[in-house]
């Protein structure tokens, strides 16, 4: 079979809606949806951080940084694999981070992650999941990407769902490592 | 006197709305492939997002393949969040079978062909044949090599051939759709 063929039998089940009578309600959304994404800052650095508060059990989330017209950016958690590819920090005393995410859409993990793109964003960091209870998650940081000079240790979060759809459903356990 | 239609800000914005009238519809398309409609407007706004945020990352003229590997990794988000795996084939399940002897047989037969196959290979056939991108721009909706991804349309192909010939020879005539196949004696 020809590959003119095989796309001629792929297309007759093209599971999209087709075109038509809804072509104007959805012309008029995009034009909203344009208008409301081009509202949102490009800079989101937040001015402070506040607690969050929390919604449900054991969902979390990182912070996200400061609120759209559309929704929140999220820095995604990824948990990671291997370790030691960070520099031993000497014994300080602890200096206690803590974070809230704001309402709204989220974006967890829709990108892939350099350093470039997380200098970009603050909070950004990585670190070991000490304590995990019901209403709260206690990391370790091992390294910060932005600020790049932030003297916290430890970072606490409380977090809730909004029901949104990018919400990242990472459950944290203790003792892993997430960025 | 300054021209405020060339500062930078202002040549942003211009890009981003000539990027968004050429992706917004294909990308809503994509993303209604497959979720659920409920779904639909919150992915496409978070992958839109995404690209008014990295516009500048984005390579001049490639804007829809790199939105569609935004889209994909935001339906992952979508499902896992929904503790859900609608995705193609439970869309594809899901489409209503063709009463037995209609000509809505051969569709069945690509639906079942389709469903057998490994989600790679759907994915991969879908952006080829759905969104009708070349393998360079599939390259860039999954974030693998050119080279990756034409071997991976190539081995799809072959293997989206090779069920429905299975599908052919084991199907007697009028099969309902849906339901077992029964082998010949």
């Amino acid at each position: 079979m020809r590959d003119d063929d095989l796309r001629a039998l792929l297309a007759r089940v093209d599971p999209s809606p087709p075109a038509g009578s809804a072509e104007r309600a959805r012309e008029a959304r995009a034009h909203e949806l344009l208008e409301a994404i081009m509202a949102t800052p490009v800079d989101t650095t937040p001015e402070n951080l506040s607690r969050m508060e929390t919604r449900r059990g054991r969902r979390w989330l990182l912070p996200a940084v400061a609120a759209s017209a559309v929704g929140a950016l999220a820095v995604g958690v990824v948990q990671m694999t291997g370790g030691g590819d960070e520099p031993a920090k000497p014994a300080v005393a602890a200096k206690r981070l803590e974070l809230k995410a704001p309402d709204g859409s989220q974006m967890a993990s829709c990108l892939m992650f350099d350093e470039k793109f997380l200098a970009d964003m603050s909070p950004a960091f990585a670190g070991t999941v000490r304590d995990v209870d019901a209403d709260s998650v206690v990391i370790d940081v091992d390294r910060w990407y932005s600020p790049k000079n932030s003297d916290v240790t430890e970072v606490e979060l409380t977090t809730g769902t909004a029901g949104s759809v990018a919400l990242d459903g990472v459950e944290f356990q203790q003792g892993q490592r997430y960025l | 006197m300054d021209d405020v239609s060339r500062t930078p800000h202002a040549l942003r914005e211009a890009r981003f709305r000539a990027a968004f009238a050429e992706v917004h519809d294909p990308v809503r398309r994509y993303v209604a492939r497959r979720t659920e409609p409920a779904q639909v407007d919150d992915v496409v706004a978070e992958a839109l997002l995404v690209l008014w945020r990295r516009l500048d990352d984005v390579p001049v003229g490639a804007e829809l393949p790199w939105v569609y590997g935004i889209a994909r990794r935001c339906l992952a988000n979508s499902r896992r969040a929904q503790d859900r795996h609608l995705g193609l084939v439970a869309r594809l399940a899901a489409q209503p079978g063709s009463p037995a002897g209609s000509d809505d047989d051969a569709d069945e037969d690509v639906r079942d062909a389709l469903r057998r196959l490994g989600s790679d290979d759907r994915e991969v056939l879908a952006l080829w044949a759905w969104e009708g991108l070349p393998p360079g721009e599939i390259a860039m909706a999954l974030g693998i090599s050119s080279n990756a991804a034409s071997i991976r349309l190539h081995r799809a192909k072959r293997r989206l051939r090779s069920q429905l010939e299975t599908g052919k020879d084991t199907a007697p005539a009028g099969h309902a759709a849906g339901g077992a196949r029964r082998t010949p004696r």
